[in-house]
């Protein structure tokens, strides 16, 4: 049984909503209501759902780039963060555990300085943490462009200068150069086209092997999810509505969430024949989510004990848990 | 092993590393290609240094009064002819343009300098400082530039000094706005977190990355300023609350041909010092906008 | 061939830049039968939008320019055709409906004006009539409460309701052509099964022709019935669409469909296309796709090769074809 590497406990992160003449606090926006998970250490972990259910803002959370409403987060051992018991770690622990936790973005046109060459980008934790500086990092960040795919003589060139699959190309190497233990990867393949983001994925599964990294790997597309990820879990407004290994998740759904899902992805041959499941009505809104269950409002095997009671979360065989008052 | 590497057209098999293409790189080539702002700073250039090298075109002294000789049309003596005091106009002219535009250059400096500092706090940090630094530029804003203008330099007497720092305190708010803008947008983008999630903290993140990226609506701003600040003088030197003679600027030398006699009959005297400000301002104003169009990163080719 | 809605024959479509001139349509050829949904298939910079916008008419101006071919809609070739006539087409008989749902629709007019707007200028419907028609079409395309979004801005509604409303205001006046240039790629996808079921149901309903922009092979399983390929400007694979998914024939189609994430089983490497698209500034000498073809042959590096029919209804651009 491998180590966790992070261990995620009652997470919840609500972003405050303002109105009124004075703006006074008038509500709160419930982005991740209440999420626990583990991953293991070498594991890919993959938090799947639609916009909106919480799944960049929990990667933010667990990296510390967010202040948590409430929960706890251990890294590696190391207590990052415990709301209950008000322990926060302090600034300059965290700085040096950021170094083994890194993020890759979704947007390569916006996640690079446009005014820094590649070089300096990808060399800037290695300065700012004391690794390497002057033409050491220069060589260092080479060497990491070549370990993602691009010539290490680009290293004097600006971000405008490539296109869009090498931008993600370059914010891999800028994660890397730390050498981190987990990568949080929010929705990393997501803005690039269909044959690139094959190449991205490769890469991604490369470095994983030879530099024992672990994923926290964010995304809405179920396809990329299902080849990629050894466990899922996948999130509806702010919560965790199943967890399991990929492979079981995909073949034996249990919460109807899950199921509109994998009936939604379109199909993969014009002869297919597929049963769709279609799902009424838009996402409620995080500021104000239905009481009991929250997928009550859409779900089409909806009971009365639903739109009470909040579901809680139940093991349905070993290593799968899902959270509907129909099991 | 499947090592994927991309191809970089064109293909070039050296391993020397290429020279890369700044963002400033290409904005400056934007500019060039841009006739009218050329056309902009070449006259700005070129007023710029004879301005600078008055002393060595002209042979005449500034201030040297001749009364013998006042009011002379344009000879070949005297170029632009000579005013009231017999003191010659082209020597007059040229100087006075040092004093224009170094009025423009420093107010411009002056409300820069506090505009960038209170825009940018108060966008980075936001909250408190955010809304006591904004409540501060309504304030300012309230003003009626000329009206206060007038008032303090009634008070404390005209003088270059407080035209400087009149401008340059009455027109931070601004930039100050431009600059809070800017910096608004820029904190939420990814690689601000990404230099977060790096390790950077609020300094760093400031100086290295919000700094170089706001930079070049700050130029386009100050290179407007500074033409508002030759206006402002002109103005206020004609109004005799300005630069004081005999010192002389394009402003006070307007102001002294305003009489009927010296409109219609000096020419000299006003034509010379106005087209020079007109030119001037145009100049600028070419200048800026070429440097607005080449420095935004939204204008793709 | 009185089935055939649209011919496009031979289009070239080119921007003046800085760097000189550049095809990004060279040279394409496709039909569109009536009733029937065409599919386009392409990455970014294949030039399968402005293939788009130039059927349209509205190919950015000045730098956009059509060089050379003919766009026949009915037998009529639209780019004979003077702006005001070109008008008259546009939202009538062609509609477009297009990727951001976020940007397409004008944020500070109601839902009800913008539908109605399209109604006034081409049916002269007004007042009361219009507004019953616009709320017909709103019920029409599954939004519920049409009398209250009628009402509303498009910040109100979310991104699948502000396509389903474009989508509105695509077949308000029952066109003939519909373009969709990557409609669902924005949204999610739950809500994308729900929009293409609808673009799917009001095609049968109105027998609407549809040309399919996407780079989404899934979304062309489920919605076309002929596919084109598109590559740099060219097309590279002509055929139905079942065709496309069981004998595809370029190796840009076979790369396309074996790098699909879904396709590969767990635990072996998915299969990429090596290196990128290339820059229309610096084309390939012969086939475009030649550097990053693992059948590249000598031949495909020096000359250009012909869109050939291979077997019937089936052709593609490809020396090992020809």
């Amino acid at each position: 049984m491998s180590k966790n590497i992070l261990e995620v406990k009652k997470l919840k992160k609500y972003f405050p909503i303002y109105g009124g003449v004075f703006s006074r606090q008038i509500g709160s926006c419930k982005a991740v209501d209440d999420i626990s998970f583990n991953i293991k250490t070498g594991e890919i972990f993959g938090l799947v759902g639609e916009s909106g259910c919480g799944k960049s803002t929990t990667g933010r959370t667990v990296l510390n780039l967010l202040e948590p409403t409430e929960g706890s987060v251990t890294f590696d051992g190391n207590l990052i963060f415990d709301v209950e018991k008000n322990y926060f770690i302090s600034k300059k622990e965290m700085r040096n555990i950021r170094k083994d936790m890194q993020i890759i973005f979704q947007d390569p046109y916006a996640c690079l300085d446009p005014r820094m060459n590649v070089g300096a980008i990808v060399a800037e934790g290695l300065i700012k943490h004391g690794v390497a500086k002057g033409k050491e990092a220069v060589e260092m960040a080479k060497e990491l462009l070549e370990l993602c795919g691009l010539r290490g003589s680009n290293v004097s060139k600006y971000p405008h200068e490539f296109s869009g699959g090498q931008r993600q190309r370059i914010g891999i190497a800028r994660a890397l150069a730390l050498k981190p233990k987990l990568v949080v990867g929010d929705e990393p393949i997501a803005a690039l086209d269909v044959s690139i983001q094959a190449q991205v994925l490769c890469l991604m599964q490369e470095l994983k092997e030879k530099l024992g990294l672990t994923y926290l790997f964010i995304s809405h597309d179920l396809g990329v999810v299902r080849y990629f990820c050894d466990r899922i879990g996948v999130m509806y407004l702010g919560s965790f509505v199943e967890q399991a290994v990929s492979e079981v998740l995909f073949s034996n759904p249990v919460h109807p969430y899950t199921k509109c899902l994998l009936s939604a992805v379109p199909k993969t041959n014009p002869k297919e024949k597929k049963e769709r499941i279609i799902l009424y009505g838009d996402v409620p809104s995080p500021a104000n989510p239905p009481k009991g269950c929250k997928f009550h409002t859409r779900c089409p095997q909806v009971m009365n004990i639903c739109k009470e009671l909040v579901p809680q979360m139940k093991e349905v065989e070993p290593e799968h848990f899902a959270c509907c008052h129909i099991l | 092993m499947n090592v994927v590497k991309t191809k970089q057209i064109p293909e070039n098999k050296k391993d020397m590393e290429e020279k890369g293409l700044s963002l400033w790189k290409v904005g400056l080539e934007r500019l060039r290609r841009n006739k009218l702002a050329m056309f902009g700073l070449t006259i700005l250039l070129i007023t710029i240094t004879i301005a600078v090298l008055a002393p060595v075109i002209t042979p005449y002294d500034r201030d040297a009064i001749d009364t013998a000789n006042s009011y002379k049309a344009p000879s070949a003596e005297h170029w632009l002819g000579t005013d009231e005091l017999g003191r010659d106009t082209f020597t007059r002219l040229i100087y006075g343009g040092r004093i224009s535009l170094s009025v423009g250059l420093v107010s411009t400096g002056i409300s820069v300098a506090i505009g960038v500092l209170l825009g940018a706090v108060g966008g980075y940090h936001g909250g408190i400082a955010d809304m006591i630094i904004m409540r501060l530029v309504d304030i300012f804003m309230c003003f009626p530039f000329f009206l206060i203008a007038i008032v303090i330099a009634s008070i404390l007497g005209p003088s270059i000094w407080n035209v400087m720092i009149i401008s340059g305190t009455l027109s931070w708010t601004y930039i100050a706005r431009i600059v809070r803008a800017e910096v608004l947008s820029i904190k939420e983008r990814e690689f601000i977190e990404a230099a977060k999630a790096l390790g950077l903290n609020s300094k760093d993140i400031i100086v290295k990355h919000i700094i170089p990226n706001i930079v070049a609506p700050i130029i386009v701003y100050a290179t407007l300023g500074i033409a508002r600040g030759i206006l402002s003088e002109a103005s206020l030197s004609y109004l005799g609350l300005g630069v004081k003679p005999p010192t002389p600027s394009w402003g006070n030398m307007l102001s002294a041909a305003q009489s009927m006699r010296s409109l219609r009959m000096h020419w000299w005297l006003w034509i010379p010092p106005g087209l020079m400000v007109f030119l001037t301002i145009l100049s600028i104003n070419f200048l800026g906008d070429g440097l607005r169009d080449a420095l935004d990163p939204k204008l793709k080719q | 061939m009185s089935d055939t809605l649209l011919k496009v024959n031979d289009l070239v479509t080119s921007f003046k830049t800085s760097q000189g001139k550049v095809r990004v349509v060279d040279g394409v050829d496709f039909t569109i039968k009536k009733g029937k949904v065409l599919g386009l298939v392409g990455e970014s910079g294949c030039g399968k939008s402005i293939t788009s916008l130039s059927i349209m008419g509205l190919i950015p101006q000045p730098n956009g320019f059509i060089e050379n071919g003919e766009i026949l809609f009915n037998g009529e070739d639209l780019l004979k055709l003077n702006e005001d006539k070109m008008r008259s087409l546009r939202g009538n008989e062609i509609a477009m409906i297009f990727q951001e749902p976020m940007t397409a629709l004008n944020p500070v007019f109601r839902i009800g004006q913008q539908i109605g707007e399209v109604l006034e200028i081409h049916k002269n419907m007004r007042g009361k009539e219009n507004e019953d028609q616009c709320i017909e079409l709103i019920k029409t395309v599954g939004i519920p409460r049409p009398e209250k979004v009628i009402n509303e801005y498009p910040h109100q509604l979310s991104g699948g309701m502000r396509q389903r409303v474009m989508i509105a205001m695509a077949l308000s006046c029952k066109p003939r052509l519909l373009i969709a240039d990557e409609p669902t790629t924005a949204l999610d996808v739950t809500v994308q099964a729900q929009v293409l079921d609808l673009i799917r149901s009001l095609k049968d309903s109105f027998k609407t022709s549809v040309l399919f922009i996407t780079h989404d092979l899934g979304v062309i399983a489920e919605m076309a019935d002929d596919v084109i390929i598109m590559y740099s400007g060219k097309v590279m694979e002509e055929t139905s669409v079942e065709n496309i998914f069981d004998e595809p024939l370029h190796p840009y189609t076979i790369g396309l469909l074996s790098s699909r994430p879904e396709r590969i089983k767990k635990g072996e490497k998915p299969v990429c296309i090596p290196g990128m698209v290339p820059s229309p500034f610096d084309m390939p000498k012969g086939c475009a796709f030649s550097p990053r073809c693992t059948k590249c042959m000598d031949i495909c590096k020096a000359k250009i090769p012909e869109l050939v029919e291979i077997n019937r209804h089936h052709k593609v651009r490809c020396w090992l074809y020809s």
